[in-house]
């Protein structure tokens, strides 16, 4: 396999990593971690991981894609995929904390810039979000930050959380009506 | 009455920086209350998080999957090869009661031969009864290759001689 990313002008591919992956080159993993880990824990920190557990929960993540490649047919995006499986592991950590939600502002969330009321009003708009966020269904709450959030269309999040587009349309929707009660 | 959605599908391309408002969207984002609404939660929303992706080492995540994963895969080797020894051993055991079951059978036929021994016995336990004479002529039957001898037909009565007959029937009643 031709070296990951350092070794050449374009990037690989996720698919072409997965397959250097596949076929034993560890840095297609290596790489794939390196592109994906920021933005699932961004996911998981949003979606209701519990702040000193994302660190494992995206490490877990991460081993769960691995172990199963071959059940990633490359329809959808890598991403995706592992927004998937980490919307699962959510799903066994609610289970075990009896059906709570923990939604914890973590310290910089809220920063701004260097105007002190600014930041002030951005936090506290975070812990309203986070607040609210809470109280959504766990597909509503998950339709809402894949979209928000991570920006991605409701087809990828309809892949994603397995409904259908449409279906994502409404729990969004019914998200951000929610949320603006709740924040207003 | 439904909340205004008419910015919303052009909410995610903003915030991520790869479209601007056009002007007559920023004019109704300035006037609408429900897009406005919204608009902040996008923003707010796409700031969640940061913290926790700042904190995030990659490079040792990385490692701690790829050590995880060799650990597993070093595991299910190991079971491999103690699940292949243990068919060689399963094997290897088959094989030995195999061979012993057939010595068994060996020693059936070692019974069988000492039956034949015994047999055997009894006949020269007559053939103490023959004189040097009749002794040297089975003698001489028995020097003879199997093909002709034992092995071969046996001949026909008419084709034995007087003394012959009487040593076969001799035999016959014991």
């Amino acid at each position: 396999m031709p070296a990951p990313a350092a070794e050449h002008t374009a990037p690989l591919t996720d698919a072409a990593l997965v397959l250097a992956y596949r076929g034993g080159d560890e840095r297609g993993a290596t790489e794939l971690v390196t592109r994906h880990a920021a933005v699932l824990a961004r996911f998981l920190a949003g979606a209701g991981g519990d702040p000193g557990d994302i660190d494992d929960l995206v490490q877990e993540t991460f081993i769960r894609a691995f172990r199963a490649l071959e059940g990633w047919r490359g329809e959808s995006a890598f991403r995706s995929w592992l927004f998937s499986i980490a919307s699962n592991l959510l799903k066994d950590q609610f289970r075990r904390r009896g059906g709570r939600t923990m939604l914890t502002l973590m310290d910089d969330d809220h920063h701004a810039d260097d105007d002190p009321a600014a930041t002030l009003e951005a936090r506290e708009a975070a812990r309203q979000l986070l607040a609210g966020l809470g109280t959504l269904p766990r597909l509503q709450r998950e339709v809402f930050l894949l979209r928000a959030q991570q920006g991605m269309d409701y087809e990828a999040i309809a892949t994603t959380l397995d409904t259908t587009p449409g279906a994502a349309r409404v729990h969004y929707h019914h998200a951000v009506k929610r949320l603006k009660e709740l924040m207003a | 009455m439904s909340p205004c959605e008419l910015l919303s599908d052009r909410m995610v391309q903003v915030a991520a920086g790869t479209a601007d408002w056009a002007p007559a969207e920023a004019a109704h984002l300035a006037t609408c209350a429900d897009c406005g609404a919204e608009w902040r939660l996008v923003q707010v929303a796409r700031r969640l998080g940061a913290e926790a992706a700042r904190r995030t080492n990659a490079a040792s995540v990385s490692r701690q999957v790829l050590a995880t994963l060799a650990g597993e895969r070093r595991r299910r080797r190991r079971f491999r090869v103690g699940g292949l020894v243990g068919l060689a051993a399963a094997a290897a055991l088959a094989i030995m009661v195999s061979t012993a079951d057939r010595r068994g059978d060996g020693g059936g036929a070692g019974s069988m031969a000492v039956v034949e021994a015994a047999g055997l016995q009894l006949r020269l336990a007559e053939l103490e009864s023959l004189n040097e004479a009749e002794l040297e002529a089975i003698l001489a039957g028995l020097d003879l290759p199997l093909s002709e001898g034992a092995g071969g037909a046996p001949p026909a009565l008419g084709d034995l001689d007087d003394t012959q007959l009487e040593r076969v029937l001799r035999s016959l009643e014991g």
